[in-house]
């Protein structure tokens, strides 16, 4: 009798245990699916992204919200004692060549998948 | 005896365990083990800096597999909704014939969700990728496009295709009948694929595409372009056509008659192989010469005694025939072809052409001395500016490139020698200081470049048109360090101006000031705008 009532419980542990698998198995492959799912939708919010910073959006709203425009040499200010020394206007450039840089580089952390 | 009426179910159990074991599995497996396979997608193609130019993105498709549908009017009254569709549109496409029915295959990821979440019997979704451009239009003729497959019929996408397409991922699942899946194994693949990096800038292509759209409004063009490319490397920075194509990059696949533009290769031969000195002079028969019976070589003005930077400065076709004649037809044509024309320059784009010019053995006193001065001889924009650069960069030649690689940038050869590059470069100096190009002026910058205006061929007459012109410009900046070479080319502009002075040279001055303002290119001759800024009073600063 004791033996007969170990190999119901044996059976019944194994049947539990495949239910079981079977079930993680279900749930495993929902939870792949949402990640492709998910993995689609970032992509697709990477695309909107990429729309919302192409340079045709970013040159039209500057202009039209902004009312920003591009800058032309006469706008450029050369230091007096540069000018008349005829070189190279040292100072001003690698200043805006360092903001040009820590700009860039604010973009590029933008950019960085999440 | 009491297990006795167990002994039938015994030997049923044997026989389908020991008999019929193998047919049995494979009946299951048959039933259930599915192989499935997600769509392939395609690598990104992104620009210099790592900004998407191409991309795939997921799109989901609703699809109803029509007999597992018990009421079809309710279901399009439940469906219309989140498909955006009309009940009565949907009701229409399940009456079309057939087993399954596609409603949409273009569905965002929230709508694939609400029409997955409102569990409609017999309405399924599939995913699938889409090739999208964010920046639209821009830089479409080098990028190309792709077949609703997904393979690359032109451009970039074309050329690169097999680098680009990705292997569909291989699932091997158990799937029951309510068709939920069991994952077994399966082909794992890097969720995105390595993506081609082209040499392209997308801001200098905008900038590029910019100002050839408002020289093709302002002029109404026929078509034109406008190349940039980094004369130390030969990466090309941005390719601009117009009309605008997918499916057409004329700047390697078209080629046209040079003009004027094309005297830089007669000037370098005459400087290289020592056909006239510095100081020496050619009498340009003040604008007119008859070559032979019924032809005559004109210029834009007349000119008498020139030397040779006078004759480019001037653009003298008479001046430039004369010094090729000077030269002779095998030492010209060998400095076409070390300039890199009637060759392919080898950037790997589709349907590339090498040009054409007649060859040696067929080549006349007049076709030699028209060839000179850009005549009877067809170049691609890419060979044009490849050998622009090639001055720019001290007479090294390089492959152009629009592919974006670790591997060294490809040295063709030398053109010329160094003290020749120094007097060219000194002569295209002068033809925007002094000369034709004077409007491809950048305050600070010196600036070296070569306007061309050259006559179309009529194909109804095979004459040159009087009335109709390609007007071009052709430089690089600064002068001194180049940075940039820049063609402009503009097809049949009309409104009174066509020259390429007139039209094409303030083109290139327009955006090698928004490329050098973009680059933080110091000027190399600031005090030039610091008297402009005197002439003018202070500058105002205004918001940028």
């Amino acid at each position: 009798m004791v033996a007969i009532l170990l190999l119901a419980l044996a059976a019944g542990f194994m049947v539990w245990q495949r239910v079981q698998a079977t079930r993680l198995g279900y749930a495993v492959e929902t939870a792949r699916s949402r990640v492709r799912s998910l993995q689609g939708q970032l992509m697709s919010q990477g695309m909107e992204w990429e729309k919302a910073v192409a340079p045709a959006q970013i040159a039209h709203h500057a202009r039209t919200r902004l009312q920003m425009q591009p800058a032309a040499p006469d706008v450029i200010r050369i230091p007096e004692s540069a000018a008349s020394a005829g070189g190279s206007p040292s100072g001003a450039w690698p200043l805006s060549r360092e903001l040009l840089s820590a700009v860039r580089q604010g973009i590029s952390a933008l950019r960085r998948p999440i | 005896m009491s297990l006795l009426p167990l002994l039938p179910l015994s030997v049923r159990l044997a026989y389908l365990q020991v008999a019929r074991h193998q047919d049995l599995l494979t009946r299951v497996a048959d039933e259930v083990d599915r192989v499935a396979r997600d769509a392939p997608k395609r690598a990104d193609i992104l620009d210099r800096s790592g900004r998407v130019l191409a991309q795939s993105v997921p799109v989901w498709s609703c699809f109803i597999d029509k007999p597992l549908v018990k009421a079809p009017a309710a279901l399009a009254r439940r469906l219309g909704g989140p498909l955006g569709m009309s009940p009565d549109a949907v009701l229409r496409r399940l009456r079309e014939p057939g087993r399954f029915v596609v409603l949409r295959d273009d569905l965002t990821f929230d709508e694939a969700e609400r029409v997955s979440a409102s569990r409609l019997a017999g309405v399924g979704i599939t995913a699938g990728f889409q090739r999208a451009y964010p920046n639209d239009a821009l830089g479409r003729s080098v990028i190309g496009t792709v077949s609703s497959d997904g393979r690359g019929l032109s451009g970039v996408e074309l050329a690169f295709d097999s680098a680009l397409v990705q292997e569909p991922e291989r699932r091997e699942v158990l799937r029951d009948g309510r068709g939920r899946q069991i994952f077994r194994s399966g082909t794992a693949h890097d969720p995105k694929p390595e993506p081609l990096r082209l040499t392209i800038d997308r801001n200098f292509q905008f900038y590029a595409e910019e100002a050839l759209s408002e020289a093709a409004a302002r002029y109404a063009l026929a078509g034109g372009l406008v190349l940039v490319q980094d004369p130390s490397n030969g990466r090309m920075l941005a390719m601009a056509s117009y009309p605008s194509s997918p499916l057409r990059n004329a700047a390697v696949q078209d080629s046209y008659e040079p003009g004027s533009t094309f005297k830089l290769v007669t000037a370098a031969a005459a400087i290289g192989e020592s056909a006239i000195r510095e100081d020496e002079t050619v009498f340009c028969e003040n604008g007119s010469w008859e070559l032979a019976p019924g032809v005559t070589i004109k210029d834009h003005e007349p000119s008498g005694e020139l030397n040779l930077a006078g004759i480019i400065e001037r653009s003298s076709n008479i001046g430039t025939a004369k010094v090729a004649e000077r030269l002779g037809a095998l030492r010209f044509y060998r400095w076409c072809q070390a300039f890199g024309f009637l060759n392919k320059t080898g950037i790997g784009l589709p349907g590339e052409t090498a040009g054409a010019l007649k060859p040696l053995s067929a080549m006349t006193r007049v076709s030699l001395l028209a060839a000179s001065y850009g005549y009877g001889i067809a170049v691609s924009p890419i060979q044009l500016i490849g050998a622009y650069s090639a001055i720019a960069n001290g007479g090294i030649l390089y492959e152009p490139s629009a592919l974006l690689t670790d591997r060294e940038p490809v040295r063709v050869r030398r053109v010329a020698p160094e003290d020749t590059v120094r007097r060219l470069t000194a002569i295209l100096e002068g033809v925007v200081e002094r000369g034709t190009g004077a409007t491809a002026k950048i305050p600070g910058y010196r600036v070296a470049g070569k306007t061309g205006t050259a006559r179309k061929l009529d194909p109804a007459t095979k004459k040159y048109s009087t009335s109709r012109f390609v007007a071009s410009f052709v430089g690089f900046v600064p002068a001194d360090k180049p940075r940039f070479t820049i063609l402009v080319v503009l097809d049949d502009p009309k409104g009174g101006a066509y020259y390429g002075s007139q039209v094409a040279a303030p083109v290139f001055a327009k955006l090698a000031r928004s490329l050098l303002t973009l680059e933080g290119v110091p000027p190399d001759r600031p005090a030039s705008i610091a008297r402009a800024q005197g002439a003018k009073g202070p500058a105002v600063a205004k918001a940028f």
